[in-house]
């Protein structure tokens, strides 16, 4: 009984996700569901199975249903994917069939028997993550059982004030069903830093703790309950006092945050007057419409492989026009830059054939794909040239090593506009077709390549990988990886300057554009594109406004004379944080 | 009409197993051939499951360098078991790789 035991003020778990929250609890008592149990006549059996076809065809529709309205949250769409799966996995649905009918017992029954059956085949699992698919299961039972009994999934019923919710633990249904209006936060006693609660809490920037162990336990319906989710804390009838330093932190939180979003409609430009073109690097099509929010200039980088994914052939040339139109005229009259799809052949079905490469890092990917017009190549470019009259598009074909791979492309371009045009579809005139580079060869070429291109794009992170001949996953070698390298520094001076001779514009488009760290660094490098995750937009502009172009150049030029990753890394370091103090307060080394 | 049968073993490679996404994967791609499926893990041929239920996959507890025979009975059989080997095979789940060989790399 909880009426004597003091209670702590405050309670330890797992940040979820993070925010901060302050209102009543609603605390949801852990629910049985009771099952009732029945005999069946043998006549009574098939209606028994049909009713639990049905229950499983409204269970898929709720699902479903929420899957829909999830659609883009990408972890979300894993986890109901998987639901779905279940609640029509034939093993599943025969076995409680087969218990109807030779048990003679109602499906509930029958259902409750089958999955605790089939969870401790789970339970029983001696591998750990295997092990854990059970709550997969579980919740695919349960959701099952709801429909049987005729109940509504949300437990949770209609909210009259800001709520933060204490559960034992929430389905990834429920959470889905949240009424965000009302409810500002959930804590729960069960739950780890991997579990669905947490996923979900983070896609719907809903603050959350959860493994909190007896919240349910402690907390009273009523109270005045804390969460604060970065923390991974709960905090039970707080004192006034608690309330007012985290509501002022949040306050202080959300300042900078405007602070920076206000940063958006300022030119992307250097104090001296040096415009920069800041682009954003998308995943998707449906982020474009966040892009203006975040102050950055179209599109510098939009990576196709996602539509190849998961999947057994590669999409078709209408499902990719889609993609391409929507980005197009998300940012039109703004550019779009479209990557060619740069994935392993050994991750990609074709034909039912799957090659294994032993190093597929100098395998077959990139442009490679592309040789001899492969369908994979003609389908992509078609439906890119089709989609090219929505906005202005560069193409950028990626993991170039030489002239005749771009030739190719270029010549490929033009015999599929031909065909197009023939075929009565509109192409767009003024189509960039531009090269990442992201080899040694494509440096040492650069000049040669520029005559074949349009534009060119740094891809940093897989420049650096072949100039240093290190792959940064693997731990043995891992620290050699770095940006500030003097021989990425070097090799970056001079693709840089090699496009500058032949009169073409240049672009980073790698990690290291988006770190503040290496702002004036690549400043003084001269590019004249910066693309990154539009989440750091604000932040490198911010920079680059309190910066001289000058001031760059001979900061890029002292690192330059340096000799190490090291000293350089102490060098940069320093510097940034003598000019940006509030920027790099807590920064770590240079990596 | 012929039945013919095809078999192959193979050996998963994934980090985390055959969970639950790559299961998917293999009965969303099972269902579309015509061929009946069935997985068993090699030294265990007695207890055959079948290759369209995650469940019964899952329940395999398929973790990485687990041998698994494959068969299926029906005109495409072949294919079947040259596609549904390659998804067992797959080193990782293609999102969760993103450097050394390509996707999200720049």
């Amino acid at each position: 009984m909880r009426s004597g035991e003091p209670v702590p003020t405050v309670l330890e778990g797992v940040a979820a996700a993070p925010g901060i929250a302050v209102g009543r609890a609603r605390v949801l008592v852990p629910e049985t569901l009771t099952i009732p149990e029945r005999r069946l006549t043998p006549a009574e059996v098939p209606e028994e199975i049909a009713r639990l076809q049905r229950a499983a065809c409204s269970a898929r529709e709720r699902v479903q249903a929420i899957h829909h309205a999830l659609a883009g949250v990408e972890l979300a769409d894993a986890i109901f994917r998987t639901q779905l799966l279940l609640l029509e996995d034939p093993q599943l649905l025969d076995g409680v069939a087969r218990r109807i009918r030779d048990g003679g017992i109602n499906a509930e029954r029958a259902l409750q028997d089958e999955g605790e059956r089939m969870l401790a085949v789970f339970a029983a699992m001696p591998d750990p993550y295997l092990r854990e698919r059970r709550s997969d299961l579980a919740v695919a039972v349960r959701e099952l059982q709801m429909c049987l009994l005729g109940l509504e999934s949300a437990r949770i019923g209609p909210l009259t004030e800001p709520t933060v919710l204490i559960a034992v633990d929430l389905s990834p249904t429920e959470i889905a069903q949240l009424d965000r209006a009302s409810v500002l936060a959930f804590a729960t006693d069960a739950g780890g830093p991997a579990s669905h609660a947490v996923i979900l809490a983070h896609s719907l920037g809903l603050p959350a703790v959860v493994g909190l162990g007896r919240a349910t336990a402690l907390v009273h319906e009523g109270d005045l309950v804390l969460v604060d989710g970065g923390a991974g804390r709960l905090w039970v009838r707080p004192s006034p006092e608690v309330v007012r330093t985290h509501c002022q932190r949040a306050a202080r939180e959300r300042q900078r945050t405007n602070a920076l979003l206000r940063l958006a409609d300022l030119p992307a430009e250097t104090r001296d007057g040096r415009p920069i073109v800041l682009r954003a690097n998308l995943e998707r099509a449906d982020e474009v419409e966040r892009l203006r929010d975040h102050g950055a200039t179209g599109v510098g980088l939009f990576r196709t492989e996602f539509l190849y994914l998961n999947r057994d052939e590669p999409p078709g040339e209408e499902e990719q026009l889609q993609h391409y139109r929507a980005v197009l005229a998300g940012v039109k009259p703004q550019p779009a830059t479209i990557r060619t799809v740069d994935l392993g052949g050994d991750k990609l079905l074709v034909a039912g054939q799957r090659r294994s490469e032993a190093n597929p890092a100098l395998g077959l990917r990139g442009v490679r794909l592309a040789r001899g017009r492969s369908p994979l190549s003609t389908v992509q470019l078609r439906a890119l040239l089709r989609a090219s009259p929505a906005g202005r598009l560069r193409i950028l074909l990626p993991l170039v090593t030489g002239v005749e791979e771009v030739v190719a492309a270029r010549t490929h371009l033009a015999d599929l506009r031909r065909e197009l045009e023939a075929e009565g579809h509109r192409v767009a005139d003024g189509i960039e077709l531009g090269v990442v580079v992201e080899t040694p060869a494509a440096v040492a070429l650069i000049d040669r390549l520029a005559a074949e291109t349009d534009f060119f794009s740094i891809g940093t992170n897989d420049l650096i990988q072949y100039t240093l001949a290190v792959d940064r996953d693997n731990e043995a070698v891992a620290y050699l990886y770095g940006a500030g390298h003097p021989a990425v520094l070097r090799v970056l001076r001079s693709a840089v300057e090699g496009a500058r001779v032949a009169d073409r514009p240049i672009g980073v488009c790698g990690e290291m554009a988006g770190d503040p760290l290496f702002t004036l660094v690549l400043i003084g490098l001269g590019v004249d594109e910066l693309s990154m995750s539009a989440g750091s937009v604000a932040r490198v502009k911010r920079i680059l406004r309190a910066t001289d172009w000058a001031e760059a150049r001979s900061l890029l030029a002292e690192l330059l004379a340096l000799r190490t990753a090291a000293e350089i890394g102490d060098t940069l370091g320093r510097e940034m944080r003598r000019r940006f103090p509030e920027e790099f307060e807590s920064a770590a080394p240079v990596p | 009409m012929s039945s013919p049968i095809c078999e192959g073993v193979f050996t998963v490679q994934r980090e985390l197993g055959m969970h639950a996404r790559p299961a998917g994967r293999f009965v969303a791609r099972a269902t579309r051939f015509v061929a009946e499926i069935q997985v068993a893990r090699v030294g265990s041929e007695d207890e055959w499951v079948s290759g369209r239920s995650v469940l019964s996959l899952l329940s395999l507890g398929a973790t990485r360098g687990t041998r698994l025979r494959l068969r299926a009975v029906g005109s495409d059989a072949e294919q079947a078991v040259a596609v549904l080997g390659g998804i067992i095979e797959e080193a990782n789940e293609p999102e969760s790789a993103p450097v050394g060989w390509g996707s999200g790399t720049t």
